[in-house]
Protein backbone atom coordinates (compact mmCIF):
# COMPACT_ATOMS: atom_id res chain seq x y z
CA UNK A 1 0.00 0.00 0.00
CA UNK A 2 2.84 2.44 1.30
CA UNK A 3 4.83 1.45 -2.32
CA UNK A 4 1.44 2.77 -4.15
CA UNK A 5 1.37 5.58 -2.44
CA UNK A 6 4.90 6.22 -3.39
CA UNK A 7 4.99 5.55 -7.12
CA UNK A 8 1.69 7.61 -7.23
CA UNK A 9 3.10 10.57 -6.12
CA UNK A 10 6.34 10.11 -8.15
CA UNK A 11 4.45 9.61 -10.81
CA UNK A 12 2.19 12.98 -10.34
CA UNK A 13 5.19 15.24 -10.21
CA UNK A 14 6.86 12.78 -13.15
CA UNK A 15 3.53 13.89 -14.86
CA UNK A 16 3.24 17.15 -13.74
CA UNK A 17 6.72 18.38 -14.54
CA UNK A 18 6.01 17.10 -18.47
CA UNK A 19 2.90 18.94 -18.52
CA UNK A 20 5.07 22.15 -17.37
CA UNK A 21 7.75 20.89 -19.67
CA UNK A 22 5.36 20.69 -22.74
CA UNK A 23 3.87 23.88 -21.37
CA UNK A 24 6.97 25.85 -21.50
CA UNK A 25 7.89 28.70 -24.38
CA UNK A 26 10.72 27.64 -26.18
CA UNK A 27 12.26 31.00 -26.03
CA UNK A 28 11.99 30.05 -21.76
CA UNK A 29 14.09 27.02 -23.11
CA UNK A 30 16.60 28.95 -24.73
CA UNK A 31 17.36 31.76 -22.43
CA UNK A 32 17.48 28.77 -19.48
CA UNK A 33 19.73 27.21 -21.80
CA UNK A 34 22.10 30.50 -22.36
CA UNK A 35 21.58 31.23 -18.67
CA UNK A 36 22.73 28.06 -17.53
CA UNK A 37 26.06 28.20 -20.15
CA UNK A 38 26.61 31.27 -18.31
CA UNK A 39 26.48 29.96 -14.96
CA UNK A 40 28.81 27.48 -16.45
CA UNK A 41 31.35 29.50 -17.61
CA UNK A 42 31.62 31.70 -14.96
CA UNK A 43 32.24 28.52 -13.06
CA UNK A 44 35.23 28.00 -15.11
CA UNK A 45 36.65 31.12 -15.07
CA UNK A 46 35.97 31.11 -10.93
CA UNK A 47 37.39 27.64 -10.71
CA UNK A 48 40.83 27.75 -8.52
CA UNK A 49 41.53 24.32 -8.26
CA UNK A 50 41.75 21.32 -10.72
CA UNK A 51 39.49 19.14 -8.36
CA UNK A 52 36.86 22.19 -8.62
CA UNK A 53 37.10 21.90 -12.51
CA UNK A 54 36.66 18.55 -11.96
CA UNK A 55 32.67 18.91 -10.78
CA UNK A 56 32.33 21.40 -13.93
CA UNK A 57 32.85 18.78 -15.95
CA UNK A 58 30.15 16.95 -14.55
CA UNK A 59 28.26 20.19 -14.43
CA UNK A 60 28.88 20.48 -18.62
CA UNK A 61 27.70 16.62 -18.87
CA UNK A 62 24.60 17.14 -16.74
CA UNK A 63 24.15 20.43 -18.82
CA UNK A 64 24.37 18.66 -22.07
CA UNK A 65 21.53 15.59 -21.42
CA UNK A 66 19.23 18.08 -19.61
CA UNK A 67 19.23 20.12 -23.11
CA UNK A 68 19.69 16.82 -25.39
CA UNK A 69 15.37 17.25 -26.26
CA UNK A 70 15.73 20.50 -27.24
CA UNK A 71 19.41 20.45 -29.54
CA UNK A 72 16.70 21.24 -32.63
CA UNK A 73 15.38 24.30 -30.99
CA UNK A 74 18.88 25.35 -29.58
CA UNK A 75 20.43 24.63 -33.05
CA UNK A 76 17.85 27.10 -34.81
CA UNK A 77 17.93 29.57 -32.03
CA UNK A 78 21.29 30.12 -30.75
CA UNK A 79 22.29 32.17 -33.64
CA UNK A 80 25.19 32.18 -34.47
CA UNK A 81 26.53 29.36 -32.20
CA UNK A 82 24.40 25.95 -32.29
CA UNK A 83 23.97 23.38 -29.61
CA UNK A 84 27.33 21.68 -30.64
CA UNK A 85 29.59 24.55 -30.71
CA UNK A 86 28.41 25.79 -27.35
CA UNK A 87 29.45 22.90 -25.73
CA UNK A 88 32.49 22.87 -28.17
CA UNK A 89 33.20 26.47 -26.86
CA UNK A 90 32.55 25.29 -23.21
CA UNK A 91 35.01 22.46 -23.42
CA UNK A 92 37.53 24.73 -25.26
CA UNK A 93 37.22 27.21 -21.77
CA UNK A 94 37.36 24.04 -19.68
CA UNK A 95 40.55 22.87 -21.68
CA UNK A 96 42.16 26.05 -21.44
CA UNK A 97 41.54 26.62 -17.46
CA UNK A 98 42.66 22.60 -16.94
CA UNK A 99 45.47 23.66 -18.41
CA UNK A 100 46.42 27.11 -16.95
CA UNK A 101 46.25 24.69 -13.47
CA UNK A 102 48.64 22.56 -15.17
CA UNK A 103 50.80 24.87 -15.50
CA UNK A 104 50.18 26.71 -12.38
CA UNK A 105 51.16 23.24 -10.90
CA UNK A 106 54.58 22.71 -13.48
CA UNK A 107 55.08 26.07 -12.25
CA UNK A 108 54.75 25.47 -8.54
CA UNK A 109 56.53 22.44 -8.93
CA UNK A 110 59.67 24.44 -10.39
CA UNK A 111 59.02 27.01 -7.36
CA UNK A 112 59.39 24.36 -5.00
CA UNK A 113 62.44 22.82 -6.72
CA UNK A 114 63.95 26.56 -6.62
CA UNK A 115 63.20 27.21 -3.35
CA UNK A 116 65.39 24.05 -2.71
CA UNK A 117 68.09 25.36 -4.99
CA UNK A 118 67.79 29.20 -3.20
CA UNK A 119 68.15 27.32 0.42
CA UNK A 120 71.41 25.43 -1.13
CA UNK A 121 72.39 28.22 -2.66
CA UNK A 122 72.60 30.18 0.66
CA UNK A 123 73.43 27.31 2.46
CA UNK A 124 76.86 27.28 0.44
CA UNK A 125 76.98 31.25 0.35
CA UNK A 126 77.32 31.12 3.77
CA UNK A 127 79.76 29.10 4.02
CA UNK A 128 81.96 30.69 1.21
CA UNK A 129 81.01 34.13 3.14
CA UNK A 130 82.85 32.67 6.31
CA UNK A 131 85.55 31.08 4.57
CA UNK A 132 85.87 34.64 2.81
CA UNK A 133 86.05 35.99 6.06
CA UNK A 134 88.42 33.36 7.28
CA UNK A 135 90.57 33.90 4.06
CA UNK A 136 90.30 37.89 4.79
CA UNK A 137 91.88 37.52 8.34
CA UNK A 138 94.52 34.95 6.86
CA UNK A 139 95.07 37.28 3.98
CA UNK A 140 95.44 40.40 6.45
CA UNK A 141 97.32 38.48 8.51
CA UNK A 142 99.75 37.46 5.43
CA UNK A 143 99.79 40.32 4.05
CA UNK A 144 100.97 42.20 7.17
CA UNK A 145 103.23 39.45 7.59
CA UNK A 146 104.51 40.21 3.91
CA UNK A 147 104.99 44.39 4.53
CA UNK A 148 107.07 43.51 7.85
CA UNK A 149 109.06 41.10 5.52
CA UNK A 150 109.52 43.59 3.33
CA UNK A 151 110.72 45.76 5.80
CA UNK A 152 112.89 43.40 7.43
CA UNK A 153 114.58 42.96 4.02
CA UNK A 154 114.75 45.92 3.40
CA UNK A 155 116.59 47.15 6.57
CA UNK A 156 118.86 43.62 5.83
CA UNK A 157 119.68 45.17 3.08
CA UNK A 158 120.21 48.86 4.08
CA UNK A 159 122.95 47.27 6.86
CA UNK A 160 124.25 45.27 4.09
CA UNK A 161 124.83 47.90 1.92
CA UNK A 162 126.56 49.23 4.99
CA UNK A 163 128.73 46.73 5.78
CA UNK A 164 130.05 46.70 2.28
CA UNK A 165 130.38 50.69 1.72
CA UNK A 166 131.75 50.52 4.84
CA UNK A 167 134.22 47.58 3.58
CA UNK A 168 134.88 49.76 0.44
CA UNK A 169 135.59 52.96 2.49
CA UNK A 170 138.31 50.74 4.63
CA UNK A 171 140.21 49.85 1.70
CA UNK A 172 140.52 53.72 1.16
CA UNK A 173 143.66 54.27 3.51
CA UNK A 174 145.23 58.28 3.73
CA UNK A 175 146.55 58.95 0.81
CA UNK A 176 149.33 61.72 -0.13
CA UNK A 177 148.44 65.22 -0.83
CA UNK A 178 148.26 64.70 -4.26
CA UNK A 179 145.02 62.23 -4.04
CA UNK A 180 147.75 59.94 -5.67
CA UNK A 181 148.53 56.01 -3.95
CA UNK A 182 151.74 54.88 -3.55
CA UNK A 183 152.61 51.54 -5.05
CA UNK A 184 152.76 49.90 -1.92
CA UNK A 185 148.90 51.44 -1.11
CA UNK A 186 148.02 50.48 -4.51
CA UNK A 187 149.33 46.46 -3.38
CA UNK A 188 147.40 47.00 -0.27
CA UNK A 189 144.28 48.12 -2.00
CA UNK A 190 144.50 45.32 -4.26
CA UNK A 191 145.19 42.62 -1.86
CA UNK A 192 142.27 43.77 0.73
CA UNK A 193 139.95 43.69 -2.49
CA UNK A 194 140.75 40.39 -2.82
CA UNK A 195 141.05 38.86 0.27
CA UNK A 196 137.74 40.19 1.44
CA UNK A 197 136.21 39.51 -2.02
CA UNK A 198 135.06 43.42 -2.26
CA UNK A 199 133.79 42.79 -5.88
CA UNK A 200 131.82 39.93 -5.07
CA UNK A 201 129.96 41.61 -2.22
CA UNK A 202 129.36 45.12 -4.91
CA UNK A 203 127.86 43.29 -7.34
CA UNK A 204 125.85 40.77 -5.16
CA UNK A 205 124.50 44.57 -3.00
CA UNK A 206 123.61 46.20 -6.50
CA UNK A 207 122.08 43.06 -7.64
CA UNK A 208 119.61 42.41 -4.54
CA UNK A 209 118.77 46.40 -4.31
CA UNK A 210 117.91 45.79 -8.34
CA UNK A 211 115.66 42.77 -7.51
CA UNK A 212 113.95 44.44 -4.30
CA UNK A 213 112.90 47.63 -6.66
CA UNK A 214 111.21 44.99 -9.45
CA UNK A 215 109.86 42.82 -6.19
CA UNK A 216 107.84 45.44 -4.51
CA UNK A 217 105.59 48.44 -5.45
CA UNK A 218 107.18 51.39 -3.55
CA UNK A 219 106.04 54.98 -2.79
CA UNK A 220 108.03 58.28 -3.23
CA UNK A 221 109.80 58.00 0.40
CA UNK A 222 110.81 54.42 -0.32
CA UNK A 223 112.28 55.30 -3.15
CA UNK A 224 113.98 58.38 -2.28
CA UNK A 225 115.63 56.55 0.38
CA UNK A 226 116.77 53.86 -1.91
CA UNK A 227 118.05 56.78 -4.40
CA UNK A 228 119.76 58.02 -1.21
CA UNK A 229 121.39 54.94 -0.38
CA UNK A 230 122.28 54.11 -4.53
CA UNK A 231 123.61 57.54 -5.15
CA UNK A 232 126.10 57.14 -1.42
CA UNK A 233 126.72 53.81 -2.77
CA UNK A 234 127.58 54.66 -6.35
CA UNK A 235 129.88 57.78 -4.67
CA UNK A 236 131.66 55.54 -2.81
CA UNK A 237 132.23 53.34 -5.59
CA UNK A 238 133.34 55.61 -7.77
CA UNK A 239 136.15 56.90 -5.44
CA UNK A 240 137.89 53.02 -5.49
CA UNK A 241 136.45 51.87 -8.75
CA UNK A 242 138.48 53.84 -11.15
CA UNK A 243 141.95 52.49 -9.41
CA UNK A 244 140.55 49.29 -9.03
CA UNK A 245 140.17 49.32 -13.00
CA UNK A 246 143.52 50.88 -13.56
CA UNK A 247 145.32 48.12 -11.11
CA UNK A 248 143.71 45.13 -12.48
CA UNK A 249 144.63 46.30 -16.20
CA UNK A 250 148.40 47.15 -14.64
CA UNK A 251 148.57 43.42 -13.74
CA UNK A 252 147.23 41.92 -16.76
CA UNK A 253 143.85 40.98 -14.97
CA UNK A 254 140.60 40.92 -16.36
CA UNK A 255 138.31 44.07 -16.09
CA UNK A 256 135.28 42.14 -16.88
CA UNK A 257 134.00 41.82 -13.44
CA UNK A 258 134.83 45.75 -12.83
CA UNK A 259 132.89 46.88 -15.54
CA UNK A 260 129.67 44.17 -14.65
CA UNK A 261 129.65 46.36 -11.48
CA UNK A 262 129.51 49.82 -13.02
CA UNK A 263 126.77 48.41 -15.32
CA UNK A 264 124.99 47.06 -12.04
CA UNK A 265 125.01 50.58 -11.02
CA UNK A 266 123.63 51.97 -13.75
CA UNK A 267 120.98 49.18 -13.87
CA UNK A 268 120.43 49.99 -10.65
CA UNK A 269 119.75 53.54 -11.04
CA UNK A 270 117.66 53.18 -14.54
CA UNK A 271 115.00 50.65 -12.30
CA UNK A 272 114.90 53.23 -9.79
CA UNK A 273 113.45 55.91 -12.03
CA UNK A 274 111.26 52.86 -14.32
CA UNK A 275 109.68 52.08 -10.72
CA UNK A 276 108.97 55.57 -10.18
CA UNK A 277 107.14 56.17 -13.25
CA UNK A 278 105.36 52.23 -13.03
CA UNK A 279 104.62 53.50 -9.32
CA UNK A 280 102.80 56.55 -10.95
CA UNK A 281 101.02 54.82 -13.53
CA UNK A 282 99.70 52.35 -11.05
CA UNK A 283 98.35 54.98 -8.59
CA UNK A 284 95.96 55.92 -11.52
CA UNK A 285 95.02 52.43 -12.43
CA UNK A 286 93.89 52.14 -8.97
CA UNK A 287 91.70 54.75 -9.77
CA UNK A 288 90.49 53.48 -13.04
CA UNK A 289 92.47 55.77 -15.29
CA UNK A 290 94.02 53.78 -17.65
CA UNK A 291 97.46 55.71 -18.86
CA UNK A 292 99.57 54.73 -21.60
CA UNK A 293 103.23 53.36 -21.08
CA UNK A 294 105.72 56.27 -20.18
CA UNK A 295 109.74 56.37 -18.67
CA UNK A 296 110.40 59.61 -18.66
CA UNK A 297 109.02 63.34 -17.63
CA UNK A 298 108.55 64.40 -21.20
CA UNK A 299 106.48 61.03 -22.27
CA UNK A 300 104.85 61.05 -18.58
CA UNK A 301 103.53 65.05 -19.98
CA UNK A 302 102.79 63.81 -23.29
CA UNK A 303 100.73 60.80 -21.86
CA UNK A 304 98.83 63.10 -19.68
CA UNK A 305 98.18 65.66 -21.78
CA UNK A 306 97.08 63.62 -24.60
CA UNK A 307 94.53 62.10 -22.19
CA UNK A 308 93.03 65.27 -21.11
CA UNK A 309 92.73 66.71 -24.69
CA UNK A 310 90.82 63.37 -26.06
CA UNK A 311 88.37 63.78 -22.82
CA UNK A 312 88.06 67.35 -23.73
CA UNK A 313 87.38 66.65 -27.34
CA UNK A 314 84.65 63.89 -26.21
CA UNK A 315 82.88 65.47 -23.84
CA UNK A 316 80.23 66.38 -25.96
CA UNK A 317 79.59 63.22 -27.49
CA UNK A 318 79.44 61.55 -23.72
CA UNK A 319 77.06 62.47 -21.11
CA UNK A 320 77.37 64.48 -18.07
CA UNK A 321 78.09 61.68 -15.18
CA UNK A 322 80.33 59.94 -17.74
CA UNK A 323 82.41 63.09 -17.75
CA UNK A 324 82.11 64.50 -15.26
CA UNK A 325 82.93 61.09 -13.20
CA UNK A 326 86.04 60.64 -15.59
CA UNK A 327 87.32 64.39 -14.17
CA UNK A 328 86.40 63.10 -10.75
CA UNK A 329 88.78 60.20 -10.80
CA UNK A 330 91.42 61.60 -12.55
CA UNK A 331 91.60 64.96 -11.41
CA UNK A 332 90.60 64.81 -7.60
CA UNK A 333 91.05 60.93 -6.87
CA UNK A 334 94.31 61.02 -8.22
CA UNK A 335 96.23 64.03 -9.57
CA UNK A 336 95.15 66.20 -6.25
CA UNK A 337 94.76 63.38 -4.10
CA UNK A 338 98.20 61.44 -4.49
CA UNK A 339 100.14 62.55 -7.72
CA UNK A 340 100.45 65.98 -6.98
CA UNK A 341 101.23 65.80 -3.35
CA UNK A 342 103.96 63.16 -3.10
CA UNK A 343 104.92 62.12 -6.53
CA UNK A 344 105.23 65.73 -8.25
CA UNK A 345 107.98 67.26 -5.31
CA UNK A 346 109.99 63.82 -5.67
CA UNK A 347 109.83 64.48 -9.61
CA UNK A 348 110.80 68.29 -9.51
CA UNK A 349 113.78 67.67 -6.43
CA UNK A 350 115.51 64.88 -8.49
CA UNK A 351 114.86 66.69 -12.00
CA UNK A 352 112.40 64.06 -13.58
CA UNK A 353 110.23 66.91 -14.42
CA UNK A 354 110.16 70.44 -15.30
CA UNK A 355 108.58 73.22 -13.96
CA UNK A 356 107.39 73.44 -17.54
CA UNK A 357 106.38 70.29 -18.04
CA UNK A 358 104.03 70.41 -14.89
CA UNK A 359 102.55 73.77 -15.57
CA UNK A 360 101.17 72.56 -18.84
CA UNK A 361 99.32 69.65 -17.22
CA UNK A 362 97.66 72.10 -14.48
CA UNK A 363 96.48 74.36 -18.14
CA UNK A 364 95.19 71.27 -19.17
CA UNK A 365 93.49 70.48 -15.96
CA UNK A 366 91.82 73.64 -15.88
CA UNK A 367 90.79 73.34 -19.38
CA UNK A 368 89.05 70.43 -18.49
CA UNK A 369 87.27 71.75 -15.47
CA UNK A 370 85.75 74.21 -17.85
CA UNK A 371 84.80 71.84 -20.52
CA UNK A 372 83.61 69.71 -17.57
CA UNK A 373 81.79 72.28 -15.47
CA UNK A 374 80.99 75.53 -18.00
CA UNK A 375 78.75 76.94 -15.48
CA UNK A 376 81.83 78.79 -12.88
CA UNK A 377 82.27 80.89 -16.39
CA UNK A 378 78.90 81.91 -16.46
CA UNK A 379 78.72 83.42 -13.41
CA UNK A 380 82.33 85.25 -13.33
CA UNK A 381 80.13 86.89 -16.74
CA UNK A 382 77.03 87.79 -14.54
CA UNK A 383 79.15 89.23 -11.86
CA UNK A 384 81.48 91.38 -14.49
CA UNK A 385 78.31 92.40 -15.99
CA UNK A 386 76.56 93.28 -12.75
CA UNK A 387 79.62 95.61 -11.84
CA UNK A 388 79.90 96.99 -14.62
CA UNK A 389 76.09 98.16 -14.55
CA UNK A 390 76.47 99.13 -10.92
CA UNK A 391 79.31 101.52 -12.12
CA UNK A 392 77.21 102.41 -15.18
CA UNK A 393 73.95 103.30 -12.92
CA UNK A 394 76.49 104.94 -10.25
CA UNK A 395 78.22 107.31 -12.44
CA UNK A 396 75.06 108.63 -14.33
CA UNK A 397 73.21 109.29 -11.12
CA UNK A 398 76.47 111.34 -9.82
CA UNK A 399 76.77 113.76 -13.30
CA UNK A 400 73.30 115.88 -12.28
CA UNK A 401 73.77 116.35 -8.87
CA UNK A 402 77.35 117.67 -9.61
CA UNK A 403 75.61 120.54 -12.14
CA UNK A 404 72.82 121.71 -10.35
CA UNK A 405 75.28 122.61 -7.39
CA UNK A 406 77.07 123.82 -9.58
CA UNK A 407 74.06 126.13 -10.96
CA UNK A 408 73.06 126.76 -7.46
CA UNK A 409 76.52 128.14 -6.65
CA UNK A 410 76.63 130.16 -9.70
CA UNK A 411 73.33 132.27 -8.92
CA UNK A 412 73.96 135.94 -7.50
CA UNK A 413 73.34 136.14 -4.12
CA UNK B 1 -17.58 49.89 -68.88
CA UNK B 2 -14.69 51.61 -67.93
CA UNK B 3 -14.43 50.48 -64.53
CA UNK B 4 -14.21 46.91 -65.53
CA UNK B 5 -11.69 47.50 -68.11
CA UNK B 6 -9.20 49.24 -64.99
CA UNK B 7 -10.00 45.88 -63.29
CA UNK B 8 -9.11 43.69 -66.38
CA UNK B 9 -6.20 45.73 -66.57
CA UNK B 10 -4.99 45.89 -63.21
CA UNK B 11 -5.70 42.10 -62.58
CA UNK B 12 -3.56 41.49 -66.17
CA UNK B 13 -0.54 43.11 -64.77
CA UNK B 14 -0.73 41.23 -61.24
CA UNK B 15 -0.88 38.24 -62.90
CA UNK B 16 1.95 39.19 -65.56
CA UNK B 17 4.16 40.00 -62.12
CA UNK B 18 3.42 37.24 -60.36
CA UNK B 19 4.22 34.41 -63.05
CA UNK B 20 7.17 36.37 -64.48
CA UNK B 21 9.19 35.38 -61.43
CA UNK B 22 8.36 33.35 -58.40
CA UNK B 23 10.64 31.89 -55.41
CA UNK B 24 9.06 29.33 -53.61
CA UNK B 25 8.86 27.55 -51.34
CA UNK B 26 10.04 30.19 -48.80
CA UNK B 27 10.03 29.97 -45.03
CA UNK B 28 10.21 33.14 -42.98
CA UNK B 29 9.76 31.62 -39.67
CA UNK B 30 11.67 32.71 -37.03
CA UNK B 31 12.74 29.46 -34.48
CA UNK B 32 11.58 31.45 -31.45
CA UNK B 33 9.95 33.82 -30.01
CA UNK B 34 11.27 37.54 -29.50
CA UNK B 35 10.35 39.16 -25.98
CA UNK B 36 10.55 42.95 -26.28
CA UNK B 37 10.41 45.82 -24.32
CA UNK B 38 8.52 48.58 -25.55
CA UNK B 39 10.57 51.96 -25.20
CA UNK B 40 9.10 55.26 -24.12
CA UNK B 41 8.16 56.40 -27.25
CA UNK B 42 6.20 53.40 -27.81
CA UNK B 43 8.99 51.78 -29.79
CA UNK B 44 10.38 47.96 -30.12
CA UNK B 45 13.33 47.01 -32.03
CA UNK B 46 14.75 43.46 -32.66
CA UNK B 47 18.50 43.08 -33.40
CA UNK B 48 18.53 39.44 -34.66
CA UNK B 49 16.02 40.20 -37.37
CA UNK B 50 16.55 43.69 -38.15
CA UNK B 51 12.71 44.77 -37.04
CA UNK B 52 11.79 48.12 -35.66
CA UNK B 53 8.30 49.27 -35.40
CA UNK B 54 5.76 51.68 -33.89
CA UNK B 55 3.62 49.67 -31.60
CA UNK B 56 0.94 52.40 -29.76
CA UNK B 57 -1.16 52.01 -32.08
CA UNK B 58 -1.63 48.31 -31.01
CA UNK B 59 -2.05 49.16 -27.29
CA UNK B 60 -4.37 51.49 -28.04
CA UNK B 61 -6.84 48.96 -30.03
CA UNK B 62 -6.29 46.01 -27.49
CA UNK B 63 -6.91 48.78 -24.08
CA UNK B 64 -7.95 51.90 -25.86
CA UNK B 65 -5.73 53.70 -23.82
CA UNK B 66 -3.49 56.30 -25.56
CA UNK B 67 -0.21 55.43 -22.53
CA UNK B 68 -1.00 51.65 -22.02
CA UNK B 69 2.47 50.62 -23.99
CA UNK B 70 4.31 52.48 -20.68
CA UNK B 71 6.61 49.73 -19.12
CA UNK B 72 5.30 46.78 -21.35
CA UNK B 73 7.14 44.15 -23.19
CA UNK B 74 5.22 42.52 -26.65
CA UNK B 75 6.02 38.73 -27.61
CA UNK B 76 6.36 38.01 -31.60
CA UNK B 77 6.84 35.43 -33.92
CA UNK B 78 6.66 35.50 -37.12
CA UNK B 79 5.32 31.83 -38.99
CA UNK B 80 6.56 30.26 -42.27
CA UNK B 81 4.40 32.40 -44.38
CA UNK B 82 5.94 35.43 -43.36
CA UNK B 83 3.31 36.71 -40.79
CA UNK B 84 3.85 38.87 -37.15
CA UNK B 85 1.92 37.48 -34.72
CA UNK B 86 2.05 39.71 -31.64
CA UNK B 87 0.43 39.70 -27.94
CA UNK B 88 1.46 41.23 -24.44
CA UNK B 89 0.43 40.04 -20.96
CA UNK B 90 -3.19 40.56 -20.28
CA UNK B 91 -3.75 40.94 -24.05
CA UNK B 92 -7.30 39.29 -25.02
CA UNK B 93 -6.22 38.90 -28.75
CA UNK B 94 -3.29 37.76 -30.89
CA UNK B 95 -2.59 40.25 -33.43
CA UNK B 96 -1.54 39.07 -36.69
CA UNK B 97 0.24 41.38 -39.13
CA UNK B 98 1.56 41.11 -42.53
CA UNK B 99 4.23 43.32 -44.28
CA UNK B 100 2.89 45.75 -46.98
CA UNK B 101 4.80 48.95 -48.13
CA UNK B 102 7.01 49.54 -45.30
CA UNK B 103 4.06 49.23 -43.01
CA UNK B 104 2.87 46.04 -40.61
CA UNK B 105 -0.91 45.84 -41.63
CA UNK B 106 -3.13 43.90 -39.32
CA UNK B 107 -4.43 40.73 -41.52
CA UNK B 108 -6.03 39.24 -38.29
CA UNK B 109 -7.22 39.59 -35.00
CA UNK B 110 -7.43 36.19 -32.89
CA UNK B 111 -9.10 36.74 -29.78
CA UNK B 112 -8.21 34.20 -27.12
CA UNK B 113 -9.90 34.82 -24.37
CA UNK B 114 -11.96 37.82 -22.30
CA UNK B 115 -9.75 37.74 -19.22
CA UNK B 116 -6.65 38.44 -20.53
CA UNK B 117 -4.15 36.19 -21.55
CA UNK B 118 -1.62 35.35 -18.63
CA UNK B 119 1.98 35.06 -19.19
CA UNK B 120 1.80 34.26 -23.03
CA UNK B 121 4.99 32.75 -24.97
CA UNK B 122 4.93 31.86 -28.59
CA UNK B 123 6.35 28.53 -30.16
CA UNK B 124 6.91 28.21 -33.48
CA UNK B 125 5.34 24.83 -34.52
CA UNK B 126 5.18 24.72 -38.17
CA UNK B 127 3.09 25.20 -40.22
CA UNK B 128 1.25 27.08 -37.02
CA UNK B 129 2.20 28.85 -34.33
CA UNK B 130 1.97 27.97 -30.59
CA UNK B 131 0.62 29.72 -27.84
CA UNK B 132 1.20 29.03 -24.19
CA UNK B 133 -0.81 30.27 -21.84
CA UNK B 134 0.14 28.72 -18.23
CA UNK B 135 -1.27 24.85 -18.72
CA UNK B 136 -3.32 25.76 -21.73
CA UNK B 137 -1.91 25.67 -25.57
CA UNK B 138 -3.26 27.24 -28.66
CA UNK B 139 -2.32 26.53 -32.07
CA UNK B 140 -2.29 29.82 -34.52
CA UNK B 141 -2.89 30.28 -38.24
CA UNK B 142 -3.28 33.52 -39.73
CA UNK B 143 -6.60 32.73 -40.51
CA UNK B 144 -7.30 31.76 -36.36
CA UNK B 145 -7.23 29.55 -33.64
CA UNK B 146 -6.59 25.77 -35.12
CA UNK B 147 -7.19 23.55 -31.96
CA UNK B 148 -6.45 24.26 -28.44
CA UNK B 149 -5.59 21.93 -25.26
Amino acid sequence: MKNKIIVSIILFHFLFGMNLLLAQSDFEIVENFKKRVSQVEQHIKDADSLAELAKIDREIEKLRSDFIPNEELLNRSLYPNNFDKTFRNLREAYQLRENDFTQIDVLATEVTGLRVEVDTLRRRNNELTLQFEELGQQTSARIGELEKTIARLNSSLKKRDQIVMNMIDSMLTPSGSDGELSPKEKQQLLSEAEQNNVLYHIKRAVNDNIRFINATELQPDDIEELRNRQQNFFRIWGSVGPTMVELYAARGKSTNELKEIDEAFSRWHNELNREVWVSIRSKFAGNNVKLQNFSSGEEFTAVITNYIGDEIRNANTRGNDETEATYNRFVDSTWYSGINSEWLPFLLDNNMLDEKDKDTIEVMIASWKDTVYPGGINWLYIVIAVVVIALIIFFFTRKPQKTTETIISSEPS
Amino acid sequence: MKPIKYFIFIVFLSLQACSSLTLKPADFSWPIESVLEVSKDGFVKEDRHSLFFDTKNMFLEETEDSSAYMNKEIRIIRDAKGYYYITSNNFNNVYVFNVYDGELCLENKIEITETGISKPAFNQRPPYIELVEGSNKHLLSNDGIKSED
